[in-house]
């Protein structure tokens, strides 16, 4: 088998807050139509990784590309357009506005110049309906769709979270902690809906629960203080004796299977 | 009832109300055509305040632009009312365009500073070009409207120009809030952040929606200067932008009308008020402070109030516990 072109990659990629270094020359590949998880521990720099790589932070240096595109100068909206869509470690929602219409608008983020017509009213039978149906009833919500976001439970936010960017349809996904808060039965639908997303896009994501991780990942990337410590097939990692040392004493959760 | 507060058709359909009922109770054709002129600067501030969460003190801007445009257009150029309108909306988008494009570089705070700025600059730059403007004495001598050979001299008569164009363009600022774009704009002012991670160009909207307020703002603009017959220099005073604020969040900022009922509250209480205490302006600032700390919905949210009440007390004979229950769980 050849190794297709990345989906998404990043070469030499580094970040700076004032004097502190958030990320330090990070190289990352992630297979197009692949499940890649990233842990670490907190401020190993894993969301500013993905605050860089959907552009809303400007890396110091480096360069991203999306499918073979250059994207290190493109700006956060722009990379919607081209395939990118992330959804939020902590839950950023349009609160006062309906379920429904949260996500008929993360939909029309994808031909946002359309929106800006101030004539033109939004149609029933319009596509962007028809995405947010579609989404209401994959995730579980169409029982809310009516109900302004901000009232949902936190299990059904986080859904709607990932919902999102689910709308824009993407050909890769970034979720940041996709699982965060949530109750254990909760956590299975997540996971299965994680998984399945893995089948036609290309899925990275942010995650602490070791046991998704493992079981779910095709690849896991291992980071510490804004570098990468190791990367790999998910049992390779688990079995690095640098990631045990390192990290598994205090920070994983979860079982490892 | 509750539900029928929040159709879009009904907030129209209360101002065609405001339209015909003014004559009625009002004796001065004056006040009712301010009424309906400060009504629509009031909305164009409210699809600023209420639907982009941009709290613009440059709006007196756009206003006094307005009345000097149409001043200048009349006088110098001799155009007709009808022609200087639309040049009008472009001087009024044009310039919120520039101001919004360089306000909005900052958010919070700053941005309330920079609008601030730039309506003091704009004031000066009118204070200081008194050929154009007439300085201190504003604008004099501007003429009323004509339709045909008839010129709207009296009161009543331009209140029915002024209505006309007041439910034109309250259509039109409507269309514009049921608009895609204007549903984007509440999701800007929702949350900024997630608007632009899903792709939109968050600048942008907040310029367009800059424009359009600032357009209509200058027709209102244009036909307080005719009138009153004047382009006064207090029309672009801070002390504007800072009425058409009170106004707009006295009404409440959940729809459009809610502004057209602050612009009315407030010049309805001024007129009465004066007439007794010229120091109203006193009691006005109270109520500021009461809708600030405790019915920050305005005007408008005492109305839903009172129709929920409405809703939840049937007859007496119908009276049953249970259906304020349900009334209370079937609310959206």
């Amino acid at each position: 088998m050849t190794t297709p072109e990345p989906a998404l990659s990043a070469e030499g990629l580094g970040v700076r807050y004032g004097s502190f270094v958030a990320l330090k020359d990070v190289t990352l590949q992630v297979r197009a139509n692949s499940v890649h998880a990233i842990i670490g521990p907190n401020g190993a720099g894993k969301t500013t990784l993905f605050h860089a790589l959907t552009g809303r932070i400007r890396a110091a240096t480096g360069r991203i590309t999306l499918n073979g595109q250059d994207i290190t100068r493109t700006r956060d909206d722009d990379r919607v357009r081209l395939g990118l869509a992330r959804s939020f470690q902590v839950t950023s929602l349009f609160a006062t506005l309906s379920v429904r219409e949260n996500l008929r608008l993360a939909a029309q983020g994808r031909t946002p110049w359309a929106a800006l017509a101030p004539w033109r009213r939004v149609a029933e039978g319009d596509a962007s309906h028809d995405t947010a149906d579609a989404l209401l009833r994959r995730l579980d919500l169409a029982g809310v769709a009516g109900r302004p976001a901000g009232e949902l439970s936190h299990g059904q936010q986080r859904r709607l979270e990932v919902g999102m960017a689910m709308a824009a349809r993407p050909r890769v996904i970034l979720l940041d902690e996709p699982t965060s808060g949530m109750g254990t039965d909760d956590i299975g639908a997540m996971t299965a809906l994680i998984r399945d997303l893995g089948r036609d896009h290309t899925v990275l994501f942010i995650e602490h629960n070791m046991g998704i991780v493992m079981n779910i990942s095709d690849t896991v990337t291992v980071m510490r203080a804004g570098e990468i410590l190791v990367e790999g097939r998910p049992e390779v990692v688990r079995d690095d004796p640098e990631v045990r040392r390192a990290y598994l004493g205090n920070m994983i959760t979860g079982d490892l299977r | 009832m509750t539900r029928l507060l929040e159709r879009p058709l009904v907030h129209f359909a209360l101002a065609v109300v405001t339209v015909l009922v003014l004559p009625l109770v009002l004796r001065s054709g004056t006040l009712a055509s301010e009424i309906l002129i400060f009504g629509l600067a009031a909305a164009a501030c409210n699809l600023l305040l209420g639907y982009t969460g941009l709290l613009s003190f440059g709006q007196g801007i756009f206003f006094g632009l307005g009345s000097y445009a149409a001043g200048l257009l009349l006088l110098r150029a001799d155009l007709p009312a009808a022609a200087m309108l639309p040049l009008v909306a472009l001087v009024g988008a044009g310039t919120a365009t520039a101001v919004g494009w360089l306000s909005i570089r900052r958010q919070g705070v700053y941005f309330v500073m920079l609008t601030l700025a730039f309506s003091q600059l704009f004031y000066f730059l009118a204070y200081t070009s008194s050929d154009l403007t007439g300085g201190d004495n504003g604008l004099l001598n501007i003429p009323r409207p004509r339709i045909g050979e008839r010129v709207l001299g009296g009161p009543w008569a331009y209140y029915a120009y002024v209505a006309v164009l007041f439910l034109v363009l309250f259509a039109l600022l409507q269309r514009v809030a049921l608009s895609t774009f204007g549903r984007t704009l509440l999701a800007i002012r929702d949350n900024e952040a997630r608007a632009s991670a899903i792709g939109f160009p968050v600048r942008a909207f907040k310029v367009a929606a800059f424009a359009i307020s600032g357009a209509v703002t200058a027709l209102a603009g244009a036909l307080h200067a005719m009138l009153i017959g004047v382009a006064p220099l207090s029309n672009i005073e801070y002390h504007t932008s800072e009425t058409l604020l009170i106004m707009t969040i006295i009404g409440g900022t959940a729809n459009l009308f809610a502004s057209v009922l602050g612009a009315a509250f407030y010049l309805i209480a001024g007129d009465l008020l004066s007439a007794i205490w010229p120091r109203w302006l006193l009691l006005l600032g109270a109520l500021l402070v009461a809708i600030a700390l405790f019915m920050q919905r305005g005007l408008w949210g005492l109305i839903e109030r009172a129709a929920a009440a409405m809703t939840r007390s049937p007859a007496p004979e119908a009276a049953r516990p249970a259906d304020a229950a349900v009334t209370e769980e079937g609310r959206p």
